[in-house]
């Protein structure tokens, strides 16, 4: 594909943009709207256990830390933010700079995963307990389980990026590794909404 | 990409009228859901390609009166054949055994997995057998 190549000397004013989207992107694409599929069946299966439940719900004894999760819930969208920052730096061919969002990126996505153990190891029911918690475990778990794989592939990245500066190829990689964290990001919205705020 | 992106639209709005008619006909979550995300697996496609559709260079595939001679040439490089796929399946299928067997299930799938997908990654960028 061709590309405008941005000026190697001093001002580097001029982003990189395609004239035709990568081939990456539109399978990242593609494969996003099957994740998207993926975690449906599991909300799926969240509101027929609801409405399939004779009792309360959520049955007695679950008890969600709202404000906690939301706080990192908040901590969580600020990284696509960041994510979004480091593209931007990426097509300005402002690498190193990049690679620092992306840092910052990781830190933010690590500290949610991290919240998300903690709250595991602290919360008074297990899987077994009830079909909430159950379903608590598996889509919390299965969500952080994406999160930990995009924290992998953005490492992966940082290795590509910080490698040969004229490799043309990195900017489709980083541009759909943005789109994903995006999904993974709005993903935990619809989760954190269904699970934590309206019961 | 207009092909594509009118394609990705159609099933995505069709569905979306599909999930209202269940919604109010059935008045059941659980399959409403599902309809919701197959009607958004075919939108976010089609928000992706329409926002190309606007702003790329016309394709040979987007004219009606394209010739074969317009779209010849090198369409893409692919990858080869390659094991790398097999192995990332057989790590994801014993990291699911873990469910059922156990965490220590989860240590032979999880190193499957993380070897699979450092070599299939490597093994595009390098070429070749890896």
């Amino acid at each position: 594909m061709s590309q405008t190549i941005a000026t190697r000397s001093g001002a580097e004013s001029e982003p990189i943009r395609f004239n035709r989207p990568s081939m990456l992107g539109i399978g990242t694409m593609v494969w996003l709207s099957s994740e998207l599929m993926f975690f449906s069946g599991l909300f799926a299966a969240y509101f027929t256990l609801r409405s399939n439940a004779t009792g309360p719900w959520p049955p007695g004894g679950i008890k969600l830390d709202v404000i906690q999760s939301g706080i990192f819930t908040i901590i969580l969208v600020m990284s696509s933010v960041t994510m979004q920052k480091a593209v931007f730096e990426a097509e300005h061919g402002r690498r190193k700079s990049a690679i620092w969002w992306i840092v910052l990126t990781i830190t933010m996505g690590g500290s949610f995963v991290a919240n998300q153990v903690v709250e595991w190891t602290h919360v008074a029911f297990s899987a077994s307990t009830n079909s909430f918690g159950s379903l608590f475990f598996v889509m919390t778990g299965l969500h952080g389980l994406h999160v930990i794989l995009g924290l992998v592939a953005m490492i992966f990245l940082i290795g590509r990026l910080a490698g040969r500066t004229d490799d043309p190829g990195a900017l489709p990689v980083i541009q759909s590794l943005s789109y994903y964290w995006h999904f993974v990001d709005i993903v935990w919205i619809a989760l954190y909404a269904v699970l934590f705020l309206t019961h | 990409m207009k092909v594509e992106f009118r394609i990705y639209l159609g099933i995505g709005l069709f569905v979306l009228v599909i999930t209202t008619i269940y919604l109010f006909w059935a008045r059941e979550y659980g399959g409403a859901t599902m309809l919701f995300g197959t009607a958004g697996l075919g939108i976010m496609p089609a928000l992706y390609m329409g926002w190309w559709r606007k702003r790329m260079d016309p394709r040979p595939e987007d004219s009606k009166d394209a010739t074969i001679a317009e779209s010849q040439g090198t369409i893409g490089t692919f990858p080869g054949h390659t094991i790398w796929p097999f192995v990332l399946g057989m790590g994801v299928f014993f990291s699911a055994l873990s469910l059922a067997f156990g965490a220590w299930t989860l240590v032979i799938g999880g190193a499957l997995l993380i070897f699979a997908a450092t070599s299939v990654v490597l093994e595009s960028r390098r070429g070749g057998l890896v």
